[in-house]
């Protein structure tokens, strides 16, 4: 065994880079809402589709604008428009003719771009086109580069109205370019047919102005209401059904739900009768939506609804020692011994309490004392959460090196912090911030008891 | 290479350059994730954890040069903690039922040998193995990312590939033997 076959082995693993991708938005969504958390909580995500191209290209100017041709192709086609992307969904859909085909053009800067199918299923609405023309750059970085390759925004471009979605860089395709994307509808309520404003402003090397509004039709699906609930011992949460509406390649569940904080967190994992977990796309408050289908003979699904409580930092002055944090929604607490300067440095001496190691992982720990942090007491104006970070200044926050465990067994710790580059440096005018959440998010998580929802109570 | 700017960009909030810097590293992320979890919905979850807790941190990243080794460490105990989560449910009834038919099916859609042959191994000795052979780390910077000493690191690699060697030599003799 050596490198090489190691990486042979690798390279065998297929990558679905657009499922990865689609990951990677999430991901990115989930930190943008967790940093908005102080300001607004637990709300339905209206999150705006990303853009790889810098915004400034959205506002095209001097470009030749030709009316746009429209053709709704009635009859479905078979198995060609997805074959060169990643997108289940779209191949799934496509193999049961439930893909329209369209012929879309628009025309700018010597660039066409052609809108070429449509499907909408669930709240998933996939749309493929392609791009030729002289205008068109021949070195775009494709599927090997970082970016899309291309811009778009819907309606206006007003952010607020932008959907989620993904998408698949551009790919060769004869003289011209071929992409496609996944646009998630945000809407609890979906309506049965619709035209998406959507338009293109950069495309394969050059901004313009490509405007479509691509015509899109529900595929049927089948929804089922069920009023199961799970809640937690105390009452506190609570995961309430509503339907399951099956989609041909996706799913959505509607429920209600109940949290005691607007900072918690929903997630949830689906089964269905034959053990097969349905590939979870995105929760918001009331709505899941999954990439996956229900199997046709599925009689039930069991949902395992969890919750992860969240808490903001906690800033309290160390003014005074010894001093105790505690945890707001915890029993957590942090007891600071001793502040010595030394060499240049603060140490910080402390002690965690009330933390149960079987349930928190050493990791979890050590991230946790190494996210420790000190703030001058004086820049904090009684703020807390993002709002506090986004008002301090540059040398508001001292960052602690690795914080270095003192008595394992004690979980006592001690963090070293720089000092040297502030003048006059005393303890006494700092507070220090503990991220109680880092703790709370990764353990304590509420697992209410499986909801079973029987797919065919009707007979 | 990742672009040291976009790094220093995205440290400072450019939520674009975020984004471009870990699509850069998606294969890896993706391969790394198989590797651990051994199957496509479970990575894309860890995929997924990772980049939001990368997202809510990465301002707390002070040098933009070990950015990729920072990721792959949130990745690497994103997956322990993953992997965890799992085993630590105690399941019973239906649940219990759709855990073992889970597991069946997972096996059976197990592309190559090696997650399984490296699922074998104590997860010290995977890490190590992952960020040797597949991140190019040197044996210092697998100590640092590792927090053990330089020699450690050299005994988990010699050891892991003695019993990698063991699982991949008994799956080729098996299948001789089923031939």
């Amino acid at each position: 065994m050596n490198k090489e076959w190691f990486n042979e082995q690798l390279a065998d693993i297929e990558v679905p880079k657009e499922e990865v991708f689609a990951a990677i938005h999430r991901g990115i969504v989930l930190g943008k809402e967790e940093i908005k958390k102080t300001k607004k909580k637990f709300k339905p995500k209206k999150v705006a589709y990303i853009a790889t191209m810098a915004a400034s290209l959205l506002f095209a100017s001097g470009f030749v604008f030709q009316p746009i041709t429209a053709v709704l192709a009635s009859v479905p086609i078979i198995g060609s428009i997805y074959e060169n992307f990643h997108s289940d969904i779209g191949k799934k859909l496509e193999s049961n003719g439930l893909v329209g085909k369209l012929k879309e053009k628009a025309t700018d800067n010597g660039i066409d771009v052609t809108v070429t199918s449509a499907y909408y299923d669930g709240n998933n609405i996939g749309i493929t086109f392609k791009a030729d023309g002289k205008g068109l750059s021949k070195n775009l970085s494709g599927s090997t580069g970082p970016e899309a390759d291309y811009s778009l925004k819907l309606f206006d471009g007003v952010e607020q109205k932008q959907w989620e979605g993904s998408r698949e860089p551009l790919m060769k395709k004869g003289d011209g370019y071929i992409g496609a994307m996944t646009l998630e509808y945000p809407l609890k309520t979906l309506p049965s047919k619709m035209n998406v404003p959507l338009t293109f402003t950069y495309m394969g090397g050059k901004k313009g102005n490509w405007s479509f509004h691509v015509p899109v039709q529900q595929i049927l699906a089948e929804e089922i209401t069920s009023n199961a609930k799970s809640s937690s011992q105390d009452g506190d949460y609570f995961f309430k059904m509503q339907s399951v509406i099956k989609g041909k390649a996706t799913t959505i569940i509607n429920y209600q739900t109940k949290v005691i904080d607007e900072g918690d967190s929903l997630t949830m994992r689906v089964y269905d009768d034959h053990g097969k977990k349905l590939n979870l796309q995105q929760v918001d408050e009331q709505r899941a939506t999954f990439k996956s289908e229900i199997d046709k003979d599925t009689n039930y699904l069991m949902i395992y609804p969890e919750f992860s409580k969240f808490e903001d930092d906690t800033i309290q002055s160390i003014s005074v020692l010894p001093q105790k944090i505690v945890s707001k929604r915890f029993e957590s607490i942090v007891n600071i011994e001793k502040v010595q300067t030394k060499n240049q440095l603060l140490i910080l001496d402390y002690t965690l309490k009330n933390i149960n190691t079987s349930d928190v992982r050493k990791d979890i720990l050590q991230n946790f004392v190494d996210q420790i942090k000190l703030v001058k007491t004086k820049d904090t104006n009684g703020l807390t959460g993002q709002d506090l970070y986004e008002n301090l200044k540059a040398d508001s926050i001292l960052y602690a090196k690795k914080a270095s465990v003192v008595d394992e067994k004690e979980l006592s710790y001690q963090s070293t912090f720089h000092i040297e580059h502030i003048q006059g440096f005393d303890y006494k005018n700092y507070s220090i911030i503990v991220p109680f959440g880092i703790l709370s998010l990764n353990s304590d998580s509420i697992k209410l008891d499986p909801i079973k929802v029987n797919l065919k109570q009707q007979q | 290479m990742i672009d040291i700017n976009l790094i220093l960009d995205a440290i400072n909030g450019d939520e674009e350059a975020f984004e471009s810097i870990i699509k850069a590293e998606s294969d890896k992320l993706y391969k790394t994730a198989i590797l651990y979890v051994r199957n496509k919905e479970d990575a894309l979850d860890v995929i997924q954890e990772t980049v939001y807790k990368a997202f809510v941190s990465i301002n707390q990243l002070n040098s933009p040069e070990y950015f990729s080794t920072w990721l792959i460490r949130i990745l690497i105990h994103t997956s322990y903690q993953f992997l965890n989560k799992k085993n630590k449910t105690v399941l019973s009834g239906d649940a219990l039922i759709h855990k073992i038919l889970e597991t069946n099916h997972q096996n059976i859609e197990m592309e190559v040998d090696l997650p399984y042959a490296l699922s074998t191994l104590d997860n010290s000795y995977q890490t190590a193995i992952i960020l040797f052979y597949y991140h190019d780390l040197s044996i210092k910077s697998i100590a640092e990312a590792m927090e053990k000493p330089e020699g450690t690191i050299k005994t988990y690699l010699r050891r892991a590939k003695v019993e990698l060697k063991k699982v991949i030599e008994g799956a080729k003799n098996y299948e001789q033997r089923m031939v």
